[in-house]
């Protein structure tokens, strides 16, 4: 109770208060702007989140997501074109609503269905996160070797395409870990006599590279189509909206809940949990052949999940530090450039950060309401910004942020190489969220293996001993054996189809042994 | 641009390859345990399994070996993209000589005509970019950008 006073007290000053709100602003726009992704918003904005404090800096971080992942709805009405990828599941039913001029009832039901959401999302995480945290006390390196593997093979299986590219992607998040000096003998590895590569990749230019670079490379690549779109009468978006509320009040909780779980598995964000809520919609709504068309059952389902998913994102990173998406692996890198080891051990040093967060999800969720009808009022304008104007003044941006973190132009080269390397491998369908996770928990896991080799002489059944880690070891091996068996299963049905194509009439032989 | 999955495969074994040598000038612990090459090994073998799976997907969907596909990418759009990356290399070997302020002013001037941006447009917004990210950075954050031989 203290706690949530003295963060309170943290939160409520007016330069908090100021920050909050620009970064919310920042966030409705960044959101609101097909091809600007929230993790992109996120990138940029932690350079200068960097030389503020903790409470601010995160208090930012919290309320900008929350508000992208909102706007990138409003596109998705206005012009059939998903803001950010969370908004993706469900652009065809908010077009459709909007062709029969009910523009402003969808945003309105996108806007409280996204606070309620990530209330929702807020609850879980203030509940679930100090249980957790209690459990996580006792870890020690044999346990964090293991959960770095889960966060890391989760990351990997939800993967949309192929698991081999997933997989090839946190080889690379892995390998570039790998430069700088190693922890058992503090010999420079892959340096090659350059000292800037002693501290390894500097983190906050990759990201920038990353998720900034490579979008603008996107976006200027191809032909700069201006959007057209009309503007939304907002006066009476929230008439109706109460009686859509309590007829899909199940489907409200369901979503939330989700949203929420699938943002606390490692790699898995609010677009998957939106795509995987509207999913179970479908299945379980008494029209389904409704979907797709001017129904808002669809809507209401995912643009719960996906605001949820933001606070579920926040468990793992607070507790384990292992991030639940890739906003929050971009946070978890930059705590640790702080010194801020994100773990149990916050729960207990620096409760007030924790708290400060609990407030601002509070809050950010509160404040979505009123700021998102300004940015639905605002919508179509900020759809005619020209992107050929935007890219550049992004690109800008980039460069200065990675500079100004270590004050050398090497980070600028480090963003440019992981500018390039993003793009091509987006190209090529690799997907880069896997070596997002790769970057932060690369370390973790050398790290706490070593140790515990070290720790325990090379005997490789420590990883075994303490019944905690038996259990994470055994979760692990289960995860990584899980496509094997499918791959098997697939195999054999296929021999099976073919041999039963082949002879038909013959008795199957597998049947009579 | 999409290169085929062999050619990715080839890549990834090639470069793993490269890696497996190079490690084996790592120092080893002194009970002879693997040390610092211990990691980058496995990583390098993995990227070979890798590697080896995507030549086989390959070869099953009859890809050409070195298949090179622009996709939709017109050749306008690479340039911009050249012009992009041209941006940021000018930033590493220039900014410290010239300063950011008339960098940042005349890249985004640039730029933004090079993407057809009306001039009066480009200039305004380039005026406006280079005073936020001054006033934000140098003013309020006290960051020091590069400030060049005449000192702005």
């Amino acid at each position: 109770m203290e706690n949530i006073l003295t963060a309170i007290t943290l939160i409520f000053q007016p330069y908090v208060i100021i920050v909050i709100s620009i970064s919310a602003i920042y966030g409705l726009f960044v959101g609101s702007i097909p091809g600007l992704t929230a993790t992109m918003a996120t990138a940029l904005l932690v350079p200068v989140t960097f030389f503020m404090d903790p409470v601010p800096a995160l208090a930012a971080i919290v309320t900008m997501e929350a508000m992208a992942i909102f706007a990138g709805d409003i596109p998705g009405a206005l012009v059939r074109i998903p803001g950010t990828p969370s908004s993706a599941a469900y652009v065809d039913e908010s077009y459709a609503l909007t062709q029969k001029g009910k523009a402003g009832f969808v945003l309105g039901v996108d806007v409280t269905v996204a606070a309620i959401g990530g209330l929702f999302g807020a609850v879980i995480l203030i509940m679930l996160a100090p249980m957790l945290a209690e459990v996580a006390m006792q870890f020690t390196s044999f346990e964090y070797f293991w959960l770095a593997c889960i966060g890391l093979s989760c990351s990997v299986l939800v993967t949309k395409g192929s698991l081999l590219k997933g997989l090839i992607s946190l080889l690379i998040g892995l390998a570039m870990t790998q430069v700088g000096v190693d922890i058992t003998l503090g010999y420079p590895r892959f340096t090659f006599g350059v000292t800037d590569f002693l501290n390894g990749f500097t983190f906050i230019p990759a990201m920038i590279g990353m998720f900034g670079v490579s979008e603008v490379m996107r976006n200027v690549s191809s032909e700069d189509c201006a959007y057209d779109a009309k503007g939304v009468q907002t006066r009476k978006m929230f008439s109706g909206i109460f009686k859509t509320l309590k007829r899909y009040k199940l489907n409200i909780g369901r979503s939330g809940l989700i949203g929420t779980f699938v943002g606390i598995l490692p790699g898995a964000g609010a677009d998957i949990g939106a795509w995987i809520a509207y999913a179970v919609s479908k299945k379980f709504s008494k029209e389904p052949e409704k979907y797709g068309t001017e129904h808002i059952e669809g809507i209401v389902d995912a643009g719960t999940a996906n605001n949820a998913g933001l606070g579920g994102a926040w468990v793992p990173a607070l507790v384990f530090g292992i991030p639940g998406d890739s906003i929050t692996a971009i946070v978890i890198g930059v705590l640790f450039m702080k010194g801020l080891r994100p773990g149990p051990m916050i729960f207990q040093q620096t409760p007030e950060i924790l708290y400060a967060v609990y407030v601002t999800f509070i809050l950010a969720n509160l404040l979505l309401i009123p700021f998102g009808v300004m940015a639905i009022k605002a919508g179509s304008q900020m759809l005619r910004v020209p992107r050929n104007m935007l890219m550049p003044a992004i690109l800008m941006f980039c460069i200065v942020g990675s500079f100004a973190i270590n004050n050398t132009v090497f980070d600028v080269g480090v963003m440019l190489v992981c500018g390039i390397m993003a793009y091509f491998m987006e190209a090529n369908d690799i997907p880069v969220a896997p070596a997002i996770l790769g970057i932060v928990l690369g370390r973790l896991l050398e790290d706490s293996f070593m140790v515990s080799m070290i720790k325990s002489d090379w005997d490789l059944t420590v990883f075994f001993h303490r019944p905690v880690s038996a259990v994470l070891g055994v979760i692990t091996v289960i995860l990584w054996s899980g496509p094997f068996i499918a791959a098997f299963r697939k195999w054999r049905q296929d021999g099976k189809d073919t041999d039963a194509e082949n002879n038909t009439c013959k008795p199957n032989i597998d049947d009579v042994t | 641009m999409r290169v085929s999955n062999t050619a990715i495969g080839l890549f990834l074994i090639i470069f793993s390859a490269v890696v497996l040598w190079h490690v084996q000038s790592f120092p080893s612990l002194d009970n002879g345990y693997p040390g610092p090459a211990l990691f980058p090994s496995v990583l390098a073998v993995l990227f070979i399994l890798c590697g080896i799976g995507l030549i086989i997907q390959g070869i099953r969907q009859h890809e050409k070996l070195l298949k090179f596909d622009t996709g939709t990418l017109t050749l306008s759009g690479f340039l911009n993209i050249l012009f992009v990356l041209g941006a940021i290399v000018c930033y590493i070997f220039l900014a410290e000589t010239i300063g950011f302020l008339i960098f940042s002013f005349v890249v985004l001037v640039v730029l933004m005509k090079w993407l057809k941006v009306h001039t009066l447009s480009s200039i305004a917004m380039a005026v406006s970019v280079t005073l936020v990210i001054y006033l934000l950075f140098a003013k309020l954050l006290l960051v020091p950008l590069p400030w060049g031989l005449w000192g702005w």
